[in-house]
């Protein structure tokens, strides 16, 4: 999602651009400014020493050739050489044998000690360039024949370079600044221009379907996360969370498989391109339609509340309910729709999807159209998902605890057996039972894990049992998953061995319609466990998907009748007939028979009379913990007689 | 290549101003340059402005797709 947003708006990348060009540009025009000036001012300098070097070798031939005096020659030389040029500082001092004659014009006399110093520390006959305080100087010195000639004049190629700086080079290099900044500025927009066209493709192709031309999951999340990311992020006062309102629609075709299946693919993309086309022309231009993919649309109308919500959504189905031609024939594919409000059912965008999707999956079991979220949906889902997320800790700090409900003997109240029931010990949600975390355990993977540590706990209560000398028998109940767990038997005989416990004293209840269902991949298991001598049991007989012919395959040890036909079998004749088919049943399979949920003694006693002779239920006792059942086994092992 | 305003005011008269200050330059500044070269870039970069001033339009905006003018 983060990347879309980066996709979409990426403006930095432009700017950047225009910032290079421009770097580039600057760069370039100061490197040339510089380098030409440097150029300049040094051919500047070459030149001038050429020309003084020409000077001093005049000034020497001329001396030398002359008869006039030194001074009077030499006057007129200078008079010759420097007069055009009255500005130009200048010093000259010619040294012979016997005489020696000095010109100085526009030069401070006081730099001049110091700057023939510098020329006298150099070779003779050579020339060069000199800085002192007063500005730069060239000078140049030539021993001829005769005469030494000395020549010194200021620097002003320099000067001169400058001039032609300021006039040409900077406006050269201006003007070559600007065609830069016109190269950047359209260099990078066409740049630019085309990364944002495969960058708006790419974000399209990835933010949209393809086939209906609606934007997708992806959008839509990216949506949500905008529209209401701050406000589920960061907790605001109740008055700034009021501001984003929204409701969320999930809409789900309820025939779509049919089509697809009897039509062909193509024929249920032309209807969801149809049921598409329709939603949206339902949907004002604020409110957005996603494919979420398969038949599953959503509308997230941002600003709308409940009540106007519901109008929308019976509109929605029912133009959903009105037919599509498909291959010349008239479908009618109904719409199953589930609404969630914003912020009042979910905090997050994810969590509103998944309200909506509870109660779209509410309406598709009621069939009733469009269903509003409700409130205990959502806290049941959340403290579900909680306790899924502490199943594992819970297993390894053994928070799961068995308690215990007795078998007794009908006739004589006697406890012939307990049933293990697990209870979860939570530490904040107190004792919960197996109804709230069964589907859980099964649906996280873990419930062999669980088998085991049942087994395990139980045939370690069989041992405690036995030392105390109580020898009554535990039932447990293993699902079908247990059983395809491939080292089960191996377990259970290891955990019967270590204890010291008799395969006897273990029955396993196993559910009748899961065990008619897996009664292929499970019967082996079940047969190992008859070899090593555990009991059988047929739990909630007579419910589920019944099937006599598993159950004599099966070659039970017990069958325990289902509480709903014991509890009105005082006066609902049915049940009566199907308790005494099972007790005839069982009689044919050998097999012993409890009856499930006895409550009182009106029905205990028509059970005697029926011929069963066991029992459990309220009337003799709840299940209770080991510590509880431990001492009832010891003090009282006969329960209410019936 | 269609030629639609894409300078605000503001935009439009600077580019006025320096266009006419550096055609001016370029044509009345005597002997200072001394390059015909750059006298003749400059009066193109005037120009160019000037064309600006008078049409509200510039080729490397319109090339860049910049709009100064639409968008205030």
């Amino acid at each position: 999602m983060v990347q879309i947003a980066e996709l979409t708006k990426d403006r930095s990348f432009r700017n950047r651009l225009i910032l290079a060009c421009i770097s580039v540009a600057l760069f370039v025009s100061v490197t040339y400014v510089v380098v030409s000036y440097r150029l300049t001012s040094e051919l500047g300098v070459k030149t001038e020493l050429n020309a003084m070097n020409l000077q001093a070798r005049i000034i020497h031939n001329e001396l030398a050739n002359s008869g006039k005096s030194l001074d009077e020659r030499a006057m007129e030389l200078a008079r010759i050489l420097f007069a055009e040029n009255q500005d130009l500082a200048v010093f000259v001092r010619v040294t012979g044998h016997d005489a020696s004659w000095e010109y100085a014009n526009k030069i401070p006399s006081s730099s001049v000690p110091e700057l023939l110093n510098a020329i006298s520390q150099q070779p003779q006959d050579s020339q060069g360039q000199v800085t002192t305080a007063t500005g730069d100087f060239l000078w140049h010195d030539y021993q001829g024949q005769q005469y030494r000639v000395q020549l010194i004049q200021s620097n002003t190629a320099l000067e001169r370079t400058m001039s032609m700086v300021a006039k040409r080079l900077s406006i050269v290099s201006l003007i070559v600044f600007w065609i830069a900044i016109w190269l950047a500025l359209t260099l990078s927009s066409f740049i630019a221009k085309r990364v944002q066209q495969k960058n708006d493709a790419l974000a399209k192709i990835a933010t949209h379907d393809t086939l209906t031309g609606l934007p997708n999951r992806l959008f839509l999340l990216d949506l949500l996360k905008r529209e209401l990311g701050e406000a589920a992020d960061k907790p605001r006062p109740d008055t700034a969370r009021q501001e984003t309102e929204g409701c969320l629609f999930v809409i789900d075709l309820d025939k779509f498989k049919v089509v697809n299946d009897s039509f062909g693919h193509t024929a249920g993309d032309t209807l969801l391109v149809e049921v598409g086309r329709r939603l949206k022309s339902l949907l004002a231009d604020s409110q957005v339609l996603v494919r979420m993919g398969g038949d599953e649309f959503i509308v997230w109308a941002s600003g709308m509340q409940i009540d106007t919500a519901k109008a929308l959504a019976e509109k929605m189905v029912e133009i959903c309910n009105a037919p599509v031609m498909i291959n010349h024939l008239a479908v009618q594919t109904g719409a199953s729709i589930g609404i969630a409000h914003y912020p009042t059912h979910a905090g997050s965008g994810e969590m509103l999807i998944v309200s909506a999707d509870t109660a779209m999956y509410k309406a598709k079991q009621q069939h009733s159209g469009a269903v509003i979220f409700d409130e205990p949906d959502s806290e049941k889902y959340k403290a579900s998902l909680r306790l899924r997320t502490e199943l594992a800790q819970a297993l390894e700090r053994e928070e799961f605890r068995l308690y215990y409900q007795p078998k007794v003997a009908l006739a004589t109240g006697e406890i012939t057996g307990v049933e293990a029931l697990s209870r979860w010990h939570h530490p904040e949600e107190g004792i919960l039972p197996p109804g709230a975390f069964i589907a859980l355990i099964e649906d996280s993977g873990r419930i062999q894990e669980f088998g085991r540590y049942v087994i395990r706990h139980s045939i370690r209560q069989l041992a405690e049992w036995q030392k105390s000398g109580i020898h009554v028998p535990i039932a447990i109940n293993l699902s079908p998953y247990n059983l395809l767990d491939p080292g089960l038997i191996d377990f259970i005989s290891e955990q019967l061995d270590a204890n010291g416990v008799e395969a006897q004293q273990l029955e396993i209840e196993l559910t009748e319609n899961e065990t008619s269902q897996n009664i292929n991949s499970i019967q082996q298991r079940l047969e190992s466990l008859k070899q090593l001598g555990v009991l059988l049991a047929i739990d909630d007989f007579g419910t589920g998907m019944s099937s006599l012919a598993y159950i004599a395959e099966l070659d039970v040890d017990i069958i325990k009748i289902d509480r709903t036909f014991i509890f009105d079998m005082h006066d609902n004749h049915k049940h009566q007939a199907i308790v005494a088919t099972a007790l005839t049943l069982s009689k044919s399979f050998r097999s012993k028979v409890v009856a499930e949920g006895i409550e009182n003694r009106e029905q205990a006693a028509m059970l005697v009379e029926m011929g069963c002779d066991y029992g459990q239920g309220y009337l003799y006792a709840k299940p209770v913990p080991s510590e509880q059942m431990t001492d009832m086994l010891r003090e009282n092992p006969c329960l209410q007689l019936a | 290549m269609q030629v639609t305003q894409n300078l605000n005011t503001l935009d439009r008269s600077l580019r006025g101003i320096i266009g006419i200050v550096v055609t001016a330059f370029a044509l009345f500044n005597g002997d200072y340059i001394e390059e015909p070269i750059i006298e003749i870039l400059l009066g193109i970069f005037g120009l160019l402005n000037l064309i600006s001033l008078f049409s509200g339009w510039c080729p490397i905006y319109h090339l860049a797709g910049i709009d100064t003018r639409s968008k205030d």
